[in-house]
């Protein structure tokens, strides 16, 4: 397949899923998109070598969401935001409930929240989560525990043992929302 | 249930990537590979002009190197001898105290006149730029941030030399031209 053939497949197979991800992790639907769009930029100037990985969504999902967490991008990000305000769609509102969810999330660290998403999101392993984000298992365990102690007052039954989840999105690569 | 944490954060997610507007990949690719285009191409102007530097002797501490006409250049494609500092330029240099240690620290990181004009041009310090999370930005300042387009490099360099807005402000009156900055790193 040719290279660009290859990457606009790989992109519309899973943009709109992480923008999804990324979504629930920042709680600002305009940041992850940008930031996810940026990650993909930079995705296709070392693509014969992203190209070559297992996982190159990980890749993807790591670029955008370290994006998300620099402060300077961020003040970048909100004029960017601001000045697209104009050219956009106002997407529907979220529901009550995801309002207080996104509320919830938001005030809970950001590394709680991300280990939050992976595992029960995207529905990576604790070890995945740790090799995503570079962090050890047990560290991985106790985010998750404090995570789903802190947003227990808003999802019900929150607080069994830590099992793995199944993944309740789509998987991998496969076709994202249409 | 675990589950329900995970249901809910689907419908999250579902809202996020169902309403998601995104560029085509078409446009993607071509944000990237201009990019890339615009990196190499900065590259190849910096060697040239340190080819062109090394033939003139380019100097910041005289105040007029022979052959100076007092003029600036502005074209990106120039002739040798116009990578010498005017005397105009070395004297507003020199009034603020810019060595030729911070100018070529400057250029080397890649910062270009234009990307000095926006700074000068909103009075941005060295310290908002290397800090933005921590430094007060007014709305003005953030335009001028965002449209100078400041790589990680370029705000490192500039937050280690500390220049201070007057500092600043003369480099953009200096109006170094790509090929002074390029002999100069």
């Amino acid at each position: 397949m040719p290279k660009a053939d290859e990457f606009d497949h790989f992109y519309a197979m899973t943009s709109r899923r992480l923008v999804g991800q990324l979504f629930a992790m920042t709680g600002d639907l305009t940041e992850a998109e940008d930031a996810v769009q940026e990650a993909y930029i930079r995705a296709w100037q070392r693509w014969p070598r992203i190209r070559m990985y297992d996982d190159r969504e990980a890749w993807i999902r790591t670029v955008a969401y370290r994006l998300t967490i620099n402060s300077w991008r961020n003040a970048r990000s909100r004029l960017s935001a601001h000045l697209r305000a104009n050219h956009r769609t106002e997407p529907p509102e979220l529901s009550p409930t995801l309002l207080t969810l996104v509320s919830g999330l938001r005030k809970i660290p950001e590394a709680q929240r991300r280990a939050i998403v992976l595992h029960h999101l995207v529905g990576l392993s604790v070890e995945e989560v740790a090799a995503e984000t570079g962090a050890p298992a047990g560290t991985v365990k106790a985010r998750l525990a404090r995570g789903r102690k802190a947003l227990a007052p808003l999802v019900a039954d929150l607080d069994e043992p830590s099992t793995r989840i199944h993944p309740v999105g789509p998987s991998r690569e496969a076709p994202a929302h249409a | 249930m675990h589950d329900s944490l995970s249901v809910k954060l689907s419908e999250l997610a579902g809202h996020g990537s169902g309403n998601a507007d995104l560029d085509t990949p078409a446009a993607i690719r071509q944000r990237g590979t201009w990019r890339t285009r615009r990196r190499r191409g900065g590259a190849a102007l910096l060697g040239a002009g340190v080819i062109a530097a090394t033939g003139t002797g380019l100097t910041l501490s005289g105040a007029t190197t022979p052959g100076s006409t007092g003029t600036q250049a502005s074209g990106q494609s120039v002739p040798a001898a116009s990578v010498r500092l005017t005397a105009y330029q070395a004297h507003v240099l020199a009034e603020t105290h810019v060595t030729a240690a911070q100018v070529a620290a400057l250029a080397k990181s890649g910062l270009t006149a234009a990307q000095i004009k926006e700074m000068a041009a909103s009075h941005l310090t060295a310290a908002q730029l290397a800090n933005p999370g921590k430094e007060h930005l007014s709305a003005a300042q953030i335009v001028a941030a965002y449209t100078a387009h400041l790589t990680a490099a370029e705000r490192a360099t500039l937050a280690r030399e500390d220049l201070s807005v007057p500092q600043i402000i003369a480099l953009a009156r200096a109006n170094l031209t790509a090929a002074q900055l390029a002999a100069l790193a």
